[in-house]
């Protein structure tokens, strides 16, 4: 926040309010505000329900894909499917699979000491949502394939 | 975009098979570099004679085929350039990944220029640049025997 705005010099707030300017967060709080109408309308329940589904179908899937290990099989696993491809490392296929429309995170993912302990530089990993179908994670299994193809393994 | 652009055979092989991987004995330059946000790392070390030709030069560190192929052609490039020349080189891969469409220098054989043109497919894939420039900023830093790290973030 400013404290006085002449045509050749400003002088600011003090701490904190210096620090606190700019425009309310408008969109951001309508867009919160439809975000959870959105959820109770599923029902967190069902999303969940969802998001275990995708993931049973997509560790199923990729434990069928040689040369893909999958991280982490733990009770209650959430949304998410952590993964190396023995050869590749995980920033090549991140790239790749950016080509087919698939978005992943590679990298040590802010826990690179849970990276030295797994003794894997950095990994793969592919989360889905409400949003997702398993039609998606076929298609993430086809960009693993592609990237296989692209390193000759 | 064109993933056969980036992962030519050349980067592939380099990736796998990486050229002057270790460290050089009797080395008297060494610099290391960092990228925070992927986590590679490379140390570059180099071997210099009386008149600053680089007799020796290699590098230890893991990454991605794209950072690894460019530290191994980076390293097949220099040895036996002198300091000028091999700055000269850097500067110029580094404007190649940028902008510039051609390789400027004199100082690199015809051939040594198609192999260094390999890596120009990164130049397409922004996220992609810091892996292949990481060893090349390193190895001037190991010119310069600067002894803090080379980080890819400010």
């Amino acid at each position: 926040m400013i404290n006085e705005v002449k045509k050749d010099r400003i002088s600011y707030g003090e701490l904190p309010n210096k620090y606190e300017a700019g425009t309310m967060a408008t969109a951001q709080v309508i867009a919160f505000d439809q975000s959870i109408k959105f959820l109770e309308s599923v029902g967190i329940e069902n999303v969940m329900k969802h998001e275990a589904e995708l993931v049973e179908y997509g560790q199923e899937l990729l434990q069928k894909n040689n040369s893909v290990k999958l991280i982490g099989n733990p009770k209650n696993k959430g949304g998410v499917l952590s993964f190396t491809i023995e050869g590749i490392h995980p920033h090549d296929v991140a790239t790749i699979l950016d080509e087919d429309g698939v978005a992943i995170r590679a990298g040590h993912h802010c826990c690179q000491i849970l990276h030295d302990k797994l003794n894997i530089p950095a990994s793969s990993r592919a989360s889905v949502g409400i949003y997702n179908t398993k039609d998606d994670l076929d298609k993430l299994n086809d960009a693993i394939n592609n990237c296989k193809k692209i390193f000759n393994l | 975009m064109n993933l056969k652009e980036l992962y030519q055979e050349i980067i592939l092989e380099h990736g796998k098979n990486p050229r002057n991987l270790g460290k050089t004995d009797d080395f008297n330059k060494d610099a290391k570099g960092h990228n925070p946000l992927c986590g590679d790392n490379v140390h570059v070390f180099l071997k210099l004679n009386g008149q600053k030709i680089v007799e020796e030069i290699s590098f230890e560190g893991s990454g991605c085929a794209i950072s690894m192929a460019s530290a191994s052609i980076m390293t097949d490039l220099i040895k036996g350039k002198n300091e000028h020349e091999a700055k000269e080189i850097v500067e110029d891969f580094l404007g190649m990944i940028k902008e510039n469409p051609e390789l400027k220098s004199e100082n690199l054989e015809e051939d040594e220029k198609t192999k260094l043109m390999c890596l120009s497919g990164v130049k397409q894939y922004p996220m992609r640049v810091k892996c292949a420039t990481l060893s090349w900023h390193t190895l001037v830093s190991a010119f310069d025997n600067d002894k803090e790290y080379v980080k890819t973030e400010n």
